[in-house]
């Protein structure tokens, strides 16, 4: 490349576009160098060239995406603000921070960036987020359940008719023994009385003087007529010794009450022809059975001055309406025990011995019954309805007998 | 998870769900929906979640539930940002907490999300990383960028008391 003062305008103009090699720019500049009037032609060639006014660093900065440059003791302190910096380093940091003033500054600004945990919000409406885990459901049909609910009507009036029944039946056997007076009122038979009250005397001590029988006798009638059934059921070695004292007492009896012994033995007749006979008369009657297994009317074995003689004081004698004596369960003669005699055959399935109720029509008409009669009637009234004689509920009939 | 066991969660850690969307959304009724959608979801996935993980994945289903509310409703956001910022402007700020608050409402959602995660609840970086998504190093980054900058809000002349 040759440059003259001819050409030297190309050259210039290459120079400033910046499109000479290095070599060819040195030839340039000397050659201004050795020609400094051509100097000023060549500044102004290069003061029209644009200069790159846009700097294009901070944004292209501002592009990059870089790891965040933190000094080592920067990012310790943000470490540690964060508990992520192990024990050591933590030591170290510490140490140095107390060192320093300016460092103390620092991590105190920083600790001002790290929120309070103390800072509590309260979630008011919690019972909104409860839940509760959703039981298994049956489905149960309108029948079914209707079904049920009969059984169970029908089982519950079951159940109270048998309870009340037994209660009845209970009470009116604990009214027959309290109150010995019920015989006169319901016209008990005195003689079956006494034979009620055998279980007792049967036990009774057989071995008892006349003396002590005298005293009883004048003493208590009921004792005295139990002590004389008793001696009709004694083995007869000792059957006659105790006649005879049956007949002592009788004859204290018969002396204290002249007037009233002849109504007792017509009374007795008539109970023994009551006996068996509900509708004759229903406060008592009772067979025994011996030991033997025969059964025998005890009225029949006790003679009839015993019978005056127990029956003139009728208020004395208690005349309870469903005593059993169950013989088999009868120890042997030297027994001593009342209560070891006396046995209820009711739940019994092996005793033969027969039971008379007191009064079994009346309780039978409970409340209850009488209830769902009224029920009853009401219903047929309403809807002209003819049932039976029992009582219709969800179609199903209850007897009302 | 047994239903005493949600119902244990629901008392140990509904406050704190609250108080992480509440400072997100700044809403209370958008924060209570979200909590009130996350347990139950997680209700409907017991079966599934471990008791001894459902912080982190009751955390887990409400930042998500945050997210989705959160671009759902960019544009209330944004004017909501507008309201705090003239507020913000209009008021003397005299109190760290305060402008520390503000300074947290300066940041985007993951950075506060995460600040909030590591200071009130206590996660490491790796847990965070795991409820938000991200992995370890960039929940150190975000979370350190997050920190210059709430540094940056609080050394500003106007905030210093």
């Amino acid at each position: 490349m040759h440059i003259n003062r001819q050409n030297y305008e190309t050259f210039f103009l290459l120079y400033a576009d910046n499109e000479l090699s290095a070599t060819e720019r040195k030839t340039v500049e000397e050659f201004v160098d050795a020609n400094p009037d051509l100097a000023e032609e060549l500044q102004s060639l290069l003061d029209v060239i644009l200069p790159a006014e846009i700097s294009t660093a901070d944004f292209k900065s501002n592009l990059y995406k870089k790891e965040i440059e933190l000094d080592s003791l920067q990012e310790s302190m943000l470490m540690a603000l964060d508990g992520e910096l192990d024990p050591g380093h933590a030591k170290k940091l510490q140490s140095a921070i107390q060192a320093d003033i300016n460092l103390q500054k620092e991590w105190n600004t920083w600790q001002q960036t790290k929120l309070d945990p103390k800072d509590k919000m309260v979630f008011a409406d919690k019972k909104s987020l409860y839940r509760k885990e959703e039981g298994r459901v049956v489905s149960i049909s309108f029948w079914r359940v209707a079904v049920a609910a009969a059984v169970l009507l029908f089982g519950l009036f079951i159940g109270i008719n048998y309870f009340k029944k037994q209660d009845a039946a209970q009470s009116g056997f604990v009214k027959s023994n309290a109150n010995p007076g019920q015989s006169k009122e319901t016209g008990s038979n005195p003689v079956t009385a006494g034979q009620v009250n055998t279980p007792q005397t049967v036990t009774e001590e057989k071995n008892a003087n006349a003396e002590a029988q005298q005293s009883t006798a004048s003493a208590d009638p009921v004792s005295d007529k139990q002590k004389t059934v008793s001696e009709s059921q004694v083995s007869g070695k000792k059957q006659p010794v105790n006649t005879g004292n049956a007949e002592k007492s009788i004859a204290v009896k018969a002396a204290t009450n002249n007037k009233r012994e002849e109504k007792p033995v017509t009374n007795s007749k008539t109970s023994l022809e009551n006996i068996n006979n509900p509708s004759g008369n229903e406060s008592t009657a009772s067979t025994v059975t011996n030991k033997k297994g025969v059964e025998v009317t005890e009225v029949e074995k006790i003679p009839e001055q015993q019978l005056a003689s127990t029956t003139t004081d009728k208020k004395k004698i208690a005349a309870p309406s469903r005593p059993v004596v169950d013989y088999n369960s009868i120890p042997p003669m030297e027994t001593n025990s009342y209560a070891k005699t006396a046995s209820f055959s009711d739940g019994d399935p092996g005793n033969d011995n027969k039971v008379l109720y007191m009064s079994e029509g009346t309780i039978n008409r409970t409340k209850l019954g009488g209830f769902l009669r009224k029920v009853k009637r009401t219903i047929e009234r309403n809807t002209s309805v003819k049932t039976g004689n029992g009582i219709k509920i969800a179609g199903f009939e209850f007897a009302s007998k | 998870m047994t239903e005493r066991e949600y119902n244990e969660c629901v008392n140990h850690y509904a406050d704190n769900v609250y108080r992480f969307i509440l400072k997100n959304l700044r809403n209370e009724e958008d924060a209570r929906d979200v909590v009130q959608g996350a347990f139950e979801k997680m209700w409907v996935n017991r079966l599934q979640v471990d008791n001894e993980k459902s912080k982190s994945y009751l955390f887990t289903v409400a930042y998500n539930h945050m997210i989705d509310h959160i671009r759902k409703n960019k544009r209330i956001s944004l004017k909501d940002d507008f309201a705090e910022d003239s507020r913000g402007a209009a008021q003397q700020h005299s109190n760290a907490k305060r402008i520390l608050d503000e300074a947290l409402a300066k940041l985007s959602e993951t950075q506060r999300s995460l600040v909030m995660l590591k200071d009130y609840e206590g996660y490491n970086y790796a847990e965070i990383g795991e409820i938000t998504g991200l992995n370890e190093s960039q929940v150190k980054v975000y979370l350190h960028r997050a920190r210059l900058q709430l540094r940056a809000y609080i050394v500003r002349p106007e905030n210093v008391i």
